[in-house]
């Protein structure tokens, strides 16, 4: 055969375990259904000469080991921002700014409540604790490190997987409950509380009183603590990030096929050889990575056939329908926030002003509508990267949150300019002349991004994060190790362990797993 | 209110006649169908089964039908039993695992033709198996309550059908054949223990079926028989029933309850792929630790623990007083190491232990 694995899909994750798996000596083709690399992290135009992080628009927190092993300055990665805080921004300009430092914070919320104030370090701190619990977990394989003997494991996370996930027992007991009744019991300033609840259940549709939802925040700050750099700007937008992984696996000798969608998998007396693609042609090895959903690659590449019929059930069962909406706009000028300095545009901004906001805007999103309170995490990429933009000009990109793939009435071809103007109304309320401002505006409904990620759901994370769709049980009991039960056929995209996000995390453990395969069948 | 009526009974296709004839208004729920527990009474029932023939509505069993290009690589991927084997006109008993090698349900298949085949159980697991249908070109159809079932039993049954106009019957259990009975498309199986048959037909054709049968009975003596007296026939001939006397995996709520194909007594080629045969291959199945066995004493044995020298060795799941022969008789679990006919095992009885006989080793 021409290749010992075929790797498939161009998203980070394909490109992640693609360059591990060549930089291992291995003969890897990465085949991608689309003109171009980079999946879900693209830089696009809204309109001539407004480029912009089309729809992920931060990376990180990359993985360690990735980050070590790719090198990826070395091939033209540069951030335009880093070390990005999260901005609780406030209608009325007091805003709440939560950054790694404890007492820039704490003062940020003496404005809104001493009390809150003087909670806020030792709360933080004690979620720091409770996700360096759970960093080994976040990184590593669930139920444990594949036995590499490979010498050349030079991205081995078998040392942290030997640490199990044992929380303390006060923080297990918090973790089980939802992040509402975590942040009822701490603070009492609405906008920190929306803000909070808004970063760990962004993505997801779970809503901030379910069960489990306060584990989210402490699995975030475990990414964070886990990997290295946090989030950041590459400059040139996300599709910058996707340049330099591009260049950094072709250096390690990856072969890449654009414009092939797989249309099925190929099997040679029973065992998997090969894919085909729509257009017939096909290529040939004995193993095979996907980065698309383990729904798509299971259930959708004539592989079902021997799969047992529990797992189809869980894939099918699996909750990943997309609840996340994309807004980028081209503005003419600098967006002006009420008593927001303008350092902060390079952070991420929320607006989320309570946990009731999240609640109502979630009751809409259950009904099949989006509300009028919808929450969202904008960047403003252009106040940092002069590479997207001429001078003056600018570009604004929001994640608007708790906005239903399906519409319990009419369509999003109708439905997407009701969103704009929502999306407009709300971004007046904090910055007055935005929305006098934009010039263009591209929307990205979660049936788009389901589209552009393959038809699988559209999930912002790949999947639902909670305890029934993480670890062990990601994507489904029976596949949470990126081995399937199909020989040869490995999981390495958003929906297995630990969750979607730019890290390159699930593409590094499965390159592990396919090594550990190798070496045991080469 | 008529909504809440409606709905609190499910009628067989067979109802008219059997609530015409149910003079006793005692009725049961089975499979989500409502038919008679008793016509007249159990006694007078059983004795019609061992003495001359009984008629019974089957129509509350489950079926399920799978039609297509893959209908027999699929349920030989389904089921523990390579049905590719099978000639159109054959049946074969057969469970399902789950994909932990425990088995999920148990039934009959019978094959149709070249891609068509029925699969009959007891009890329900239609989602589960089309959820499994993901990738195989076959289309499979709840037919439940949609095919009438009269079951014909007792010394008399072959002479009833023979009245009743049929040529030949099947000779052997598990045997099925497809007449065409004075215009009706009928399947005529033989029961898998071979004392007695069952016909199947649409149903809209049942009331026919039943009536034919009703009227060619008579002469013989033949009568309508109740769940009842069937329950009774069930435990006396060492039957064990799925939910019944062993829990489906999908119900099961500790380990313990936990059967594999080898505890019912099928040995599944493990060369062969099929759903849970990974797990089983992996040693799910290490030695049977418990055995089906019918037990027999003079005196009544109730549900509950079999003990040995102080302790629980096994359990009851069925009892039947049986006032023909003026026995109890009953289905239980019994430690393998002690399931030997003859064997004598205490149990619980009216008024404290009663000492048992191992009657037969049983299988499904």
């Amino acid at each position: 055969m021409d290749y010992e694995v075929i790797v498939i899909g161009g998203g980070v994750n394909g490109l992640v375990c693609a360059t591990l798996l060549a930089l291992a000596k291995r003969r890897v083709l990465l085949v991608e259904a689309r003109d171009r690399m980079g999946g879900m992290c693209a830089t696009g135009e809204i309109t001539p000469g407004y480029r912009v992080s089309t729809i992920a628009h931060l990376i990180g927190p990359l993985d360690a080991e990735v980050t070590k092993a790719l090198r990826l300055n070395k091939f033209g990665l540069q951030l335009s921002a880093k070390q990005i805080s999260a901005v609780a921004l406030s209608a009325q300009g007091q805003h709440i700014v939560l950054g790694e430092d404890l007492r820039n914070t704490s003062q940020s919320l003496m404005s809104h409540s001493s009390a809150d104030a003087k909670a806020w370090a030792p709360f933080e701190t004690k979620l720091r604790r409770a996700a360096q619990q759970v960093h080994a977990w976040v990184k590593s394989p669930p139920g444990g490190a594949f036995d590499v003997s490979t010498k050349s494991s030079f991205f081995s996370g078998r040392s942290a997987a030997r640490a199990s996930v044992a929380l303390d027992p006060e923080w297990a007991s918090i973790a089980d409950g939802s992040i509402a009744e975590l942040l009822d019991g701490e603070f009492s300033t609405p906008l920190l509380k929306g803000a909070l609840a808004f970063d760990a259940v962004m993505g997801n549709a779970l809503s901030p009183s379910m069960l489990g939802t306060a584990f989210l925040a402490v699995m975030r700050r475990a990414l964070d603590g886990a990997n290295s750099g946090g989030l950041v700007h590459p400059q040139g937008g996300v599709g910058g990030f996707v340049s330099a992984l591009v260049k950094a696996a072709e250096a390690a000798g990856v072969k890449f096929k654009l414009n092939a969608r797989v249309d099925h998998f190929l099997f040679d007396s029973g065992r998997l050889a090969g894919v085909e693609f729509t257009n017939s042609e096909a290529v040939y090895a004995p193993q095979i990575v996907s980065s698309l959903s383990p729904q798509t690659t299971l259930l959708g590449f004539g592989a079902e056939r021997d799969l047992p019929i529990g797992l189809k059930r869980r894939l099918a069962s699996a909750r990943i329908s997309g609840c996340v909406s994309k807004v980028n706009l081209a503005l003419s000028s600098q967006p002006s926030f009420k008593g927001l300095d303008k350092k902060y545009l390079k952070d991420r901004l929320i607006i989320c002003p309570s946990v009731d906001h999240l609640e109502r805007s979630f009751a809409a999103y259950e009904q099949g509508r989006f509300s009028s309170e919808v929450s969202m995490e904008i960047t403003v990429p252009s106040s940092h990267d002069a590479t997207l933009v001429k001078s003056g000009q600018h570009v604004l990109s929001a994640t608007v949150f708790y906005v239903p793939k399906n519409l319990a009435s009419g369509s999003w071809e109708t439905a997407k300019a009701e969103l704009v103007s929502i999306v407009g109304a709300r971004l007046r309320e904090y910055a007055p002349e935005l929305p006098d401002q934009v010039i263009g505006a591209d929307v990205y409904t979660p049936a788009d991004i389901d589209e552009l990620s393959g038809g699988a759901g559209g999930h912002w994370h790949g999947g639902d994060l909670s305890f029934d769709q993480l670890g062990i049980l990601r994507p489904a009991e029976g596949v949470s190790r990126s081995a399937t039960p199909v020989p040869g056929l490995f999981l390495c995209g958003a929906g297995t362990h630990p969750c979607g996000g730019v890290t390159g995390i699930n593409g590094r453990i499965a390159a592990e797993a396919v090594l550990a395969h190798l070496t045991v069948a080469p | 209110m008529s909504d809440l009526t409606s709905r609190t009974l499910t009628p067989t296709p067979l109802h008219a006649r059997t609530a015409e004839l149910c003079a006793a208004n005692s009725w049961t729920a089975q499979g989500g169908f409502t038919i008679p527990a008793a016509y007249s009474s159990e006694r007078e029932e059983l004795e019609t089964l061992t003495t001359r023939v009984g008629l019974s509505d089957l129509s509350a069993r489950r079926c399920w039908t799978f039609e297509g290009p893959d209908a027999a690589a699929f349920l030989s991927f389904a089921t523990v039993v390579d049905v590719t084997v099978l000639e159109p006109g054959q049946t074969t008993r057969t469970v399902w695992c789950d994909d932990d090698g425990h088995v999920r349900g148990e039934g009959t298949i019978v094959r149709f033709g070249e891609s068509q085949f029925e699969l009959s159980a007891h009890v329900g697991d239609f989602a589960w198996l089309q959820d499994g249908v993901r990738g195989f070109d076959v289309k499979i159809v709840d037919v439940t309550g949609q095919r009438a079932g009269v079951g014909v039993r007792g010394p008399l049954a072959a002479a009833l059908l023979a009245v009743a106009g049929f040529a030949a019957t099947p000779q052997k259990g598990g045997d099925m054949m497809q007449p065409t009975w004075r215009q009706a498309q009928v399947a005529l199986l033989r029961d898998a223990s071979g004392d007695g048959f069952e016909l199947w037909t649409q149903a809209e054709d049942g009331i026919v079926v039943w009536d034919r049968l009703f009227r060619s009975g008579a002469s013989l003596g033949g009568a309508p028989v109740g769940a009842a007296a069937l329950e009774t026939i069930r435990v006396e001939n060492a039957q064990p029933w799925c939910a019944v006397d062993w829990l489906p995996a999908q119900l099961a709520l500790n380990d313990s309850d936990l059967r594999v194909p080898q505890d019912l007594g099928f040995s599944p080629n493990l060369s062969r792929r099929f759903n849970g045969s990974a797990a089983l291959g992996r040693g799910a199945f290490s030695g049977r630790a418990f055995q089906f066995v019918q037990l027999t004493a003079p005196q009544q044995i109730l549900k509950g623990p079999l003990n040995s020298k102080d302790t629980v060795v096994g359990a009851v799941t069925s009892q039947v007083w049986s006032s023909n022969r003026e026995r109890s008789f009953a289905i239980a679990w019994l430690r393998s190491d002690l399931a030997k006919l003859g064997g004598q095992i205490s149990g619980v009885g009216i008024g404290g232990q009663v000492n048992t006989d191992v009657a037969r080793i049983c299988f499904l």
